[in-house]
């Protein structure tokens, strides 16, 4: 009976393995007898892990025939015990806010007379952005095209501009034959209303009893023609013949004329839409006068038979 | 796996700088050679470890190393300690969802799967594969993955401890009581 109870027969004496030698087995430096358990494990382990890969799934099938993108990370390798969440994200304002805020922090940090500055830069910036546009009013409109043209190479917009070559425009087609009488006329009227100032304060036309200036009446162009033998020698009086009015200029053209005997004293009244052109109401009888001053005033009709209906 | 000669062979078979770049770059020849080069160690691992479907699982588990090469660098080596970790992390969320879920009764043969080996090289598979099972089952868990990372993937005590979530000391003891 031993001392202390031991057999050395009934409990296997196990040589305790240091880090060393367990690093040399598990890295293939050391075949200890010990480890010879560990080293059928080591055999089996190779055969399972030896061979041909496996067949991939159709998804990295895919990626390895047709390449991939490794721009974004994915979560797939990371264990989802790792995964922490989505990162941290602090509250904030919506984009809007924070842009106005740092215009507003801005503007709070400049000096007053900076910000009279900015604000007259702002309005400066407005009004040449309203003339580029071509928005403002006619007069304001002629300022800045004016102003921005002189010290910049933009052209703005400029009403003014183009009528004051209205004239020129006219002869240029007249030269090249295609003047096109109505609508020079329009396009005068037109001038002329955005010319004209501003209706007196009381509703009156200013233009109202204003005679004609010399050299501007049709008489002194038609002068002017080869024409000129032809054309009557003198020229009513008064504002040249308005609609509504010109019946009696046209009366008054005829009477002057050498055909004024058989010019008809009255020119009678028709209905404004039946007489042909259609033109002002009354402007059948300013046809009359046209007509009875020229060299065949002798065989004009004595009045302008009414239109027929309908057309 | 580093087992015969203690060292882990360039199974890439290029530089495997050059095959990194192309492969971080999306070229699908270089990810096949990654592919190619660890893909039959990292399905025995995780068929070791008891995995359900351990070639699925490895398909699924390079798609996401694919996608995130371009966060890797380093040498061979690396690239296995890496794709090893990243194996023994994604094994254990498996085991947390089957603990959640249980797997189906019987498994599930799919229909359009992977060709199987010869019946010879399956059967040699099989036994290996019981076996290995078998001694698993005697170890404690972290014992377990402690030796499959060292024999199977090459990991060093350090990369073990990393993968693990445990001190280098941790891991020393746990491979002596082994």
């Amino acid at each position: 009976m031993s001392g202390c109870g031991d057999d050395d027969s009934e409990m296997p004496r196990h040589h305790p393995l240091d880090d060393a030698a367990i690093e040399a087995f598990l890295t293939g430096q050391l075949a200890d007898e010990d480890l010879a358990p560990l080293a059928g494990l080591v055999e089996d382990l190779d055969s399972m892990t030896s061979g041909p890969a496996p067949v991939p799934s159709m998804q990295l099938a895919a990626m390895l025939t047709d390449g991939f993108s490794t721009e974004n990370g994915d979560l797939l390798v990371t264990a989802a015990s790792n995964v922490t969440g989505p990162a941290p994200q602090a509250a904030g304002l919506p984009k809007w806010r924070k842009k106005k805020m740092v215009v507003v922090e801005l503007l709070a940090g400049l000096s007053l007379a900076a910000k009279a500055a900015f604000g007259m830069s702002a309005a400066a910036a407005a009004v040449t952005a309203g003339g580029a546009a071509g928005v403002l009013p006619a007069p304001a409109q002629h300022v800045v095209a004016t102003g921005v043209e002189a010290v910049t190479p933009f052209s703005f917009p400029d009403e003014a501009d183009d009528k004051a070559d209205f004239g020129g425009t006219v002869s240029t087609d007249a030269r090249d034959g295609g003047v096109d009488g109505p609508t020079v006329s329009a396009e005068a009227k037109l001038n002329g209303d955005v010319n004209r100032p501003a209706d007196t304060p009381d509703g009156t036309d200013p233009d109202a009893g204003r005679p004609a200036a010399p050299g501007q009446t049709g008489l002194d162009r038609a002068n002017q023609t080869p024409a000129a033998g032809h054309a009557p020698t003198a020229v009513p009086t008064g504002r040249p013949a308005d609609a509504g009015t010109q019946s009696t200029a046209g009366r008054g053209t005829a009477s002057s004329t050498p055909a004024a005997g058989r010019a008809p004293t009255a020119v009678p009244a028709g209905p404004p839409s039946s007489t042909p052109p259609a033109g002002a109401g009354t402007q059948s009888s300013a046809g009359l006068g046209a007509a009875s001053s020229t060299p065949a005033a002798g065989f004009i009709p004595s009045s302008v038979p009414p239109a027929r209906p309908g057309r | 796996m580093r087992v015969q000669d203690g060292r882990v062979p360039d199974r890439v078979g290029e530089p495997f700088d050059a095959v990194l770049v192309a492969a971080q770059g999306g070229a699908g020849w270089a990810a096949e050679r990654l592919w190619t080069s660890l893909a039959a160690a990292v399905a025995g691992y995780l068929r070791a470890q008891g995995a359900v479907e351990p070639d699925d699982l490895t398909s699924e588990l390079f798609v996401g190393v694919l996608r995130s090469l371009a966060t890797f660098s380093g040498s061979e080596e690396q690239f296995r300690s890496w794709v090893f970790t990243i194996a023994h992390r994604r094994l254990t969320d498996e085991r947390r969802r089957a603990g959640r879920r249980p797997p189906p009764i019987g498994g599930l043969e799919p229909e359009d799967g992977p060709p199987s080996p010869s019946a010879e090289q399956e059967a040699i598979r099989n036994v290996s594969t019981d076996r290995v099972r078998s001694l698993c089952e005697r170890l404690v868990p972290d014992q377990c993955d402690v030796l499959l990372l060292r024999l199977v993937g090459g990991l060093t005590i350090e990369e073990v401890a990393t993968a693990l979530d445990k001190t280098e000391g941790a891991v020393k003891a746990l491979q002596r009581r082994a």
